[in-house]
Formats: C-alpha cells, sequence, structure tokens
C-alpha cells in the first residue's frame, strides 16, 4: 500500500540552496529542503572534502571518506562540488556560485565566516536577492556569538540536558543528534518566511538562527516557569513533571511508553493489569494527588506489565483509550505496521556502501512521497553545476588544473 | 521588536490544541502571519489547563497557553450547529492556511472533510498532523509526544550507557511536529505561489519524530550493530561528556573532535598524545581524569580555560539559568508582553533573528473568545447576525 512518489510532493523544485555547512544542524537543514525539492548543491574542499566525511562510523568499519554512515544520512538528497575556498579564485567562483543561488546556508560563527570571506556585505554585492542563513551554535549576535559548538553543546547551553536524566545523576544528552535536528527544522522555517517574502518582492533578508536558542525553544514549559515564575522544572529520570503516569515501563519482551493526560486515562491502566480495585480509587481522580502517589502507583503498574508481551499491551492499552506506545528498537522500528503502511523507509543503495535504509520523509504532499537522493561522492557534480552556473568549459579545466576545483 | 513582519499578507485558521498544532501557527505568527485561533467553550485547547499558572483561576491564567499562543487573535465556535458551520465556511473562504491536529475522524466528521474544504478554497493549504496517520492500521490510535518519542524509535537511544530508555526532558515530537508542519506549510505557500494550487499536507507526527533517528537506520542495516544507549558518549568522538564541577548539579559538557584537540586537552590533564582509536580504548581512564580535574573547579571556569585552548566546552545551563544569561538577554530572546489577566510577563522566542525586515512587537495571547466579534465582523457579519449565532449557541 505503499505512497506515491511525485514531483509534485516536491514544493521547492526551483529553489537554489549552496550548502557552506560543516555541522550536524546544516547537514541536516539542506537534506530537509533537498528532500522537499530544492537544487542543495554542498561545496567541498578538493582532498579532504566534508568533515563529516572523516567521522565514524563507517560501513563495513573501512575508514574511507565515500563511507562514513554519518555523511550517508546527513549529506543525502545534495550535489556535490569541490571548491577549494582557501585560495582568491576558489573565492571567486563562490561569488559565481553566490549569484546561481537563492539561498545560502552556512553553519559557522561569524568571526570564522568573516575570515573565509563569507560576510553579508560580500554575499549581498555578489547576489542582492541571496537569503543568506546561519545556523551557529549561539547566534550571530551578543557576547556569545564566537563560541562553537556541536550537539552536545547545544544541549548543554540550551537547557535540554539539564532536564533529561535522572536528577542524581548526569544530565543526559537525548539522542541521535535532537539539538541539531530542532535547530535544522527552525532554520528551515525561517528559510521558506524569508524566501516567500523575497519572492513576493520584500528585499532578501538574513537569517541568524541559534542552536541554544532552538533547543530552549522545545523544552514544553521549563522555559515559562522560569521566566515567569523563576521556578526550575528538575530531572524527573524519564518522568513527565506533570502528567501522569508518564514514563517508560518495562514488559515481557521490551518496553512501553504510556502519558495519560486524564483520570479516565490513568484508571485504564489499572485495568488493563486487571487491577481493579486501584482502578476505583479515589487517588486517581486529581493529576497532582495521583503524582503525589507516583511510587506506589507505579510499583503496581511494573508488577502488572512485567510479564506482558509489548505487542498486547499496546494494542489492548490503546483499546481502553490510553496513550500507550511502544517503545522501538531500530530493528522493530522497520517493522512497524503503520509506519510499513506508508512505505516510510528509503531503500538507498550507494556505489561504495552498497545497500541500507535510511529514515523517510517527515511528510506527505497530496498524499505523495517526495523521493530521495544518495549522499553525493565528493566532486561528483563539480563539472554539471559549474556549467549551470555559467562558467566556462575551458574555465572549469583551467580551474581544476590548478586544483581550485575537482 | 522581534515579530518579523515576512508573511503579513497570510491568514491562518489554527484548529488546533495541545501543543504540536498550536506551536506550528506560532512558529507561522512570529514571521508575520495573522492567526486566528479557533476554540469550543466546552472543549477549549487543554493547554489552558496546564501551568505555570499567572493569575488565580480561569481559562485565561495559564502560562503555557498564553506562551504558545501570543500573536493570536482567539475565536470561539461551536462546529456542531448550522451557523458555526457557517462561520467555518466563511473563515475557510477567507484563508490561506488552515491547520489541525486532531485524530483523522474529527474534521470530517464535523463536516469538513478534505474534498469539502478544497470545494470552499482550491488555494488553501490544509495541514492536517494525525499522531499515526490519516491512514494505516493505527490511524485510530492515541498518542501523545511522550508516547512517540517510543514509537518513532527517540526513546530507545536515550538513556545511560547500558541501562533502559529513558523519555527525554520534554515531550519532544510535539514540538517537532509543530516545526515540521510550519515548514510544510511554507513549503507548499511557495509551491502555490508558482501554481496557484493549494495543499493537502499530512505530517504524521510518528514519522515527522522517526525522521530525526539519525544514522540509527543505516548503522543497522549496513553495519547490522545497534549503537544503543551511549549516554554522553559519541559513537565517535572521545572524549565527549558532561563532568561535575563545584556547586550544587554544576557540570561541564567536553568536546574533543580531532587529534589536534585532544593534544591541547591532553597537556592539561598530563595524558599523553592518542590517536582516537587509543582515545576509544582508554576512554573510561580519559573521563576520570577530566572528572578530577573538573570536581573542584567553577563550570564556567573551566569552560572558558578550554575554550581557550581551542576545545569545545559550556557549562550545563538550567531554564533558570537562561532567564538569567547575559547572552541571551543581548540576543533579544525574551520579550515582555503585557497580557490582560496575567499582566506583563517575559517570553521566550523565536530562535532566530531576521534582519532586513520589518518588525513590529509580538502581541498577548487572546483570552479565550476575545476576539469572536471582530474576526466575525470581518468575515462580513453584521452585529445582529453575531447576536442570532451567538443566541442560537454557534459561538459558544
Amino acid at each position: 500500500m505503499g505512497r506515491p512518489v511525485s514531483p509534485s510532493a516536491r514544493p521547492l523544485e526551483g529553489l537554489r540552496v549552496l550548502d557552506l555547512t560543516r555541522e550536524l544542524r546544516g547537514a541536516y537543514c539542506g537534506r530537509l529542503l533537498g528532500e522537499y525539492g530544492a537544487d542543495v548543491v554542498l561545496v567541498e574542499p578538493p582532498g579532504r572534502g566534508n568533515p563529516w566525511r572523516h567521522v565514524g562510523p563507517y560501513a563495513g568499519d573501512h575508514e574511507h571518506q565515500e563511507k562514513s554512515l554519518f555523511f550517508l544520512h546527513y549529506y543525502a538528497n545534495r550535489r556535490s562540488v569541490a571548491l577549494d575556498l582557501g585560495q582568491p579564485a576558489g573565492r571567486d567562483m563562490l561569488m559565481t556560485l553566490a549569484r546561481w543561488a537563492d539561498v545560502l546556508i552556512h553553519d559557522t560563527t561569524p568571526s570564522a565566516a568573516a575570515a573565509s570571506g563569507l560576510t553579508a556585505a560580500a554575499l549581498s554585492a555578489a547576489n542582492p536577492r541571496l537569503v543568506v542563513a546561519a545556523l551557529t551554535a549561539f547566534g550571530e549576535t551578543g557576547p556569545g556569538r564566537d563560541l562553537p559548538g556541536g550537539d552536545l553543546i547545544a544541549n548543554a547551553a540550551g537547557g535540554l540536558a539539564a532536564l533529561t536524566g535522572d536528577p542524581a545523576r548526569a544530565p543526559l544528552r537525548p539522542g541521535g543528534d535532537q539539538g541539531e535536528h530542532i535547530t535544522a527544522l527552525h532554520a528551515a522555517v525561517a528559510i521558506m518566511g524569508a524566501v516567500l517574502a523575497r519572492d513576493a518582492g520584500a528585499p532578501a533578508a538574513h537569517v541568524d538562527v541559534s542552536a541554544r536558542e532552538s533547543v530552549a525553544s522545545v523544552l514544553e514549559n521549563a522555559m515559562e516557569f522560569a521566566l515567569m515564575e523563576e521556578r526550575l522544572v528538575a530531572r524527573q529520570n524519564g518522568r513527565h513533571p506533570i502528567s501522569w503516569p508518564g514514563r517508560i515501563f518495562p514488559c515481557l519482551d521490551g518496553f512501553v511508553v504510556i502519558s495519560c493526560g486524564s483520570a479516565g486515562q490513568a484508571r485504564a491502566c489499572f485495568t488493563l493489569i486487571d487491577d481493579h480495585a486501584t482502578a476505583a480509587d479515589p487517588v486517581l481522580e486529581d493529576r497532582d494527588v495521583r503524582r503525589a502517589h507516583a511510587d506506589e502507583l507505579e510499583a503496581r503498574l511494573i508488577a502488572g506489565f512485567r510479564d506482558r508481551p509489548r505487542d498486547d499491551l499496546f494494542h489492548q492499552g490503546q483499546a481502553l483509550g490510553i496513550p500507550i506506545g511502544v517503545v522501538h528498537s531500530v530493528e522493530s522500528l522497520l517493522e512497524d505496521p503503520q509506519l510499513v503502511a506508508y512505505d516510510f523507509f528509503h531503500h538507498g543503495e550507494h556505489p561504495d556502501v552498497g545497500r541500507y535504509v535510511d529514515a523517510g520523509p517527515p511528510f506527505l504532499v497530496d498524499g505523495q512521497a517526495p523521493g530521495y537522493a544518495r549522499a553525493p561522492r565528493l566532486g561528483e557534480h563539480t563539472a554539471a553545476v559549474l556549467r549551470e552556473a555559467g562558467v566556462e568549459e575551458a574555465v572549469r579545466q583551467r580551474l581544476e588544473r590548478e586544483g581550485i576545483v575537482a | 521588536m522581534k515579530r518579523a513582519r515576512l508573511l503579513e499578507q497570510i491568514r491562518v485558521i489554527d484548529f488546533s490544541t495541545a501543543y504540536a498544532g498550536p506551536y506550528a501557527a506560532k512558529l507561522l505568527g512570529d514571521l508575520g502571519a495573522e492567526i486566528v485561533h479557533v476554540e469550543t467553550r466546552d472543549r477549549m485547547d487543554i493547554m489552558r489547563g496546564y501551568p505555570p499558572y499567572g493569575a488565580p483561576s480561569g481559562p485565561d491564567r495559564s502560562g503555557s497557553f498564553a506562551s504558545l499562543n501570543r500573536n493570536k487573535r482567539g475565536i470561539t465556535l461551536n462546529l456542531k450547529t448550522p451557523g458555526g458551520c457557517d462561520v467555518m465556511e466563511r473563515l475557510i473562504r477567507a484563508s490561506d492556511v488552515l491547520v489541525e491536529n486532531f485524530t483523522p475522524r474529527v474534521l470530517p466528521g464535523l463536516g469538513f472533510p478534505w474534498e469539502r474544504i478544497q470545494a470552499l478554497n482550491a488555494r488553501l493549504v490544509y495541514c492536517r498532523m494525525p499522531g499515526f496517520g490519516a491512514s494505516g492500521p493505527a490511524r485510530d490510535y492515541r498518542s501523545y509526544g511522550p508516547t512517540l518519542e517510543g514509537q518513532s524509535g527517540l526513546a530507545y537511544m536515550t538513556g545511560y550507557e547500558d541501562e533502559a530508555p529513558l523519555r527525554m526532558g520534554c515531550s519532544y515530537p510535539d514540538m517537532v511536529g509543530g516545526v515540521t508542519s510550519a515548514f510544510a506549510i511554507l513549503a507548499a505557500l511557495r509551491r502555490r505561489a508558482r501554481t496557484g494550487r493549494g495543499a493537502m499536507l499530512e505530517v504524521p507526527q510518528q514519522q515527522a519524530a522517526a525522521a530525526l533517528t539519525g544514522i540509527a537506520l543505516a548503522e543497522w542495516t549496513v553495519n547490522k550493530r545497534l549503537s544503543g544507549r551511549m549516554g554522553n558518549a559519541h559513537q565517535w568522538f572521545v572524549p565527549h561528556d558532561v563532568y561535575r564541577c563545584a556547586g550544587d548539579d554544576r557540570w561541564v559538557a567536553i568536546v574533543v573532535r580531532d587529534d589536534a584537540e585532544w593534544a591541547r586537552l591532553a597537556s592539561c590533564l598530563g595524558l599523553p598524545l592518542m590517536t582516537r582509536t587509543e582515545r576509544a580504548e582508554r576512554r573510561a581512564e580519559i573521563d576520570r581524569a577530566i572528572a578530577e580535574l573538573t570536581a573542584s573547579r567553577d563550570a564556567d571556569a573551566v569552560a572558558h580555560e578550554l575554550r581557550a585552548l581551542g576545545v569545545e566546552a559550556y557549562p550545563i545551563r538550567t531554564a533558570v539559568d537562561l532567564a538569567r544569561d547575559p547572552h541571551v538577554a543581548a540576543r533579544g530572546f525574551v520579550e515582555t508582553i503585557d497580557h490582560p489577566t496575567l499582566g506583563p510577563r517575559p517570553y521566550p522566542g523565536p530562535p532566530w533573528q531576521i534582519t532586513g525586515v520589518a518588525t513590529s512587537p509580538h502581541r498577548a495571547a487572546p483570552q479565550l473568545g476575545q476576539h469572536t466579534d471582530a474576526v466575525l465582523g470581518e468575515l462580513g457579519y453584521g452585529a445582529d447576525e453575531i447576536a442570532r449565532l451567538r443566541a442560537d449557541g454557534a459561538l459558544f
């Protein structure tokens, strides 16, 4: 019952994005814009290429710049141009590409960007209609603007690590680079706002997105507690700070997760384990009272779930109206009946990696999926992109001999 | 001050509740779109019942609601009445975007299936964000942000090394669904500007979150290996962790990405030069050495010294720290907005600065039904008609 892949599900077709990213936030932003049809061109240094080509794990544990799984995932849906920005002729070529592009994304600090000639003034002089977006760790203004950082720093500085994990132990980074992802998503929103306004006749805007503030924007309501009441929401060791029950429970063959918003849902959790006495207990009526008795109540649920299969708890719990989910491992995620019914996963093939599975699209357009392109080899599209940007073949060949492009 | 007026001509119907839908509309409002948040009095936005509470009682006391719904106007509408449906029809005709996050049966059940919405306004971008999907075996199952952490594979990746999976400190899939939907809507508006056609966007929140599983799927399908839970450790970078400092619950995050950075950190630790592979083998020893260095020191001082050496380091900040942070203040991330019942209070976000466009101050969130008369007036209803609709219960 898979979804058809269709060009009409690529609403960004015709949008040209020049991608100078070196961090996962910029990389994911380019992947997303490319997924929905933008022509995203990654500029990498000849020879070594983008830094993520040199970060493992590698396919088959073979350290090779075309086999990094980080590069494979984060740099999908784009083309690659190998161009040496360390040389004046390379920087001139970058300005030629800036004239070709609608959007330029980068993720370096303001001082590093200026040192490489990537100033707002220079880019705007090359192309006044270019939307420039900088996805930096701390934003491009303020005293901390030149501090570097990737995912761990974004989660540390943005308040999410302090909220995740056990209050008696170290703050915890959520798995899988979520600080970078949420920054990329917010940046994609701001970039599209700027593109729409520019297309409607407004001046091209400069978009400055802070990874730290992107993380701080998704703390549920911890920022509101802090700002409005100067109250600290502490780490809850995986429990929801307000809803109860709101946590992961072990079961026979894995884990389930429950998040109840109402007394009825909380009662149903005890019906699910045939504890009808607790299900009828008035202690469950009020959210704050439930949470005050969390330890004893959860002990009963833990005992009741322990010997039950995960999928039985999921389906029977849903039938009782409980917001319950299974905690998928990667293996079981691939077999999730809902995701399989949507044909969610991309089945990719890369000449140096072989066959692999990648995450699918986050949304459908008119019921259709947008398609997928594997990550490029270093410089795979240099000649084609330079031709489209109006560079004569003889000029490209000369630059290639001089080692400026590859 | 920070509301970038990029989308001034765009009108959005926010027919959503709780977090994901309202956050999508909030971001569009931060970019300058005009948002009308539609509620019904007997089923008002559930966020109105969530703390922090800034006023003694009533639906207009929630700080969480006020934050998620600033810049919006609010109306109350009962779609179970013919008059309420008539207002909804006119709203759909007059708008560019409709965003909703109910289960797939709700809007069709109220008389507004996609076919009818499209017939009313072929230019409308309709964004639905069901938990699991508008079709498929789980379409009618319930979900909240925390349950989708499990269903998407994200919860399995979070936790201390070799221990059970843990929920993140926020209901992350809610926010992910919201930001993803805002992006989807803007992308569809770009297509509309070129083709004149609206769109039906479906953002299954499980899929929006599963899209963020990073390299886990490739690791499993290529190398037949599950990274599993690693605490704060990284698949490749060593060291990469959070270390205790002096004070109550004070910590510093430290990351070394390559041999050159290690050489600089190693000099402080009195440890030798090591390759990445050697560092990975001796990770426990390295982490102990760093923890010894930081344990009695101030987190800010350690971070400052390491950064001066060219090592990525930053203290762990809480939301309360952020509220007092001079850099955050200098960026203008926090803005004080006066609200009729909550009074003047500081609000966070958005996480961007956009230069070169006109901006205006953020407006306070609507009190329940505050703009019903004004919005209906703009839709062409006279005062008599509004009074009749109210008497009929259509505006309840």
